[in-house]
């Protein structure tokens, strides 16, 4: 670290960098193949809601249903032995575009039908900066809970409360989609 | 039901559906393929961006 104390915010920002560029590119080649699906919005739309609806209710109530979720984790024998640098690479690739590793959230799914209606790639580029940027930001800020005694309630009861946000954000799409394919069933 | 641990409050049924009607009628009102196009990208990017955050939740 320099003496000046700007080390830290550099190797913050590589370490941020390191889940953006990867999720940027993931999602951009995302929006790329799923362009030509464009042509079938109405079905698209229609699915969308179903889907947003459905899993909006379960997760608004905490109704036990598991969502569509990859159980992959980055296996430790990736990490063991790499430079620190190295290990921010495989992290950034392997979280920063949030399809790949576990996933708690319905929502996530919901994205591909988003950007697929979009039909914009630099929305799907944005969306995977998004999300890269939070996921790097988050887990810098949830440090300071490694090692404490609580640390596995902390996150279960966070996971909980993130659930139910995540909820109402997918019931908020599905009256916005529902509305949509009214309007399109009229236009 | 018996053994299923849900939460169907009238609160929650309340704010759902309040939201639901809010986005739905959003919709209807102010609907165009223009407008479709930029409300959803920028809520697509928002979404994004909750979701990562809220992954610092998880394992």
């Amino acid at each position: 670290m320099l003496a000046s104390g700007r080390g830290k915010d550099w190797n913050q920002l590589i370490y941020i960098s390191a889940f953006i560029i990867p999720a940027a590119v993931f999602w951009g080649v995302l929006g790329i193949l799923l362009q030509p699906l464009g042509g079938f919005a109405f079905v698209v739309t229609v699915v969308a809601t179903v889907y947003a609806f459905g899993y909006g209710v379960i997760e608004l109530f905490g109704i036990p249903f598991r969502t569509p979720d990859s159980r992959w984790q980055v296996p430790a024998s990736w990490l063991a032995g790499r430079s620190p640098i190295a290990q921010t690479i495989i992290w950034g690739v392997s979280l920063g575009p949030g399809l790949v590793t576990r996933n708690p959230y319905a929502g996530i799914w919901l994205l591909l039908f988003l950007i697929t209606l979009s039909q914009n790639l630099l929305v799907a580029i944005l969306v995977g900066i998004a999300h890269g940027a939070a996921r790097a930001i988050g887990i810098l800020h949830n440090r300071k809970y490694c090692g404490i005694n609580d640390q596995v309630m902390l996150v279960m009861g966070a996971q909980i409360r993130w659930r139910f946000i995540d909820g109402l954000a997918l019931i908020l799409f599905a009256g916005i989609l529902s509305g949509h394919v009214i309007w399109m069933m009229n236009n | 039901m018996q053994g299923i641990q849900t939460r169907i409050s009238s609160s929650r049924l309340l704010l759902g559906g309040g939201i639901f009607m809010s986005g739905f009628l959003a919709a209807i009102l102010f609907n165009s393929h223009n407008n479709f196009t930029i409300i959803i990208g920028g809520l697509s990017i928002s979404l994004a961006a909750l979701i990562g955050t809220g992954k610092l939740a998880s394992p």
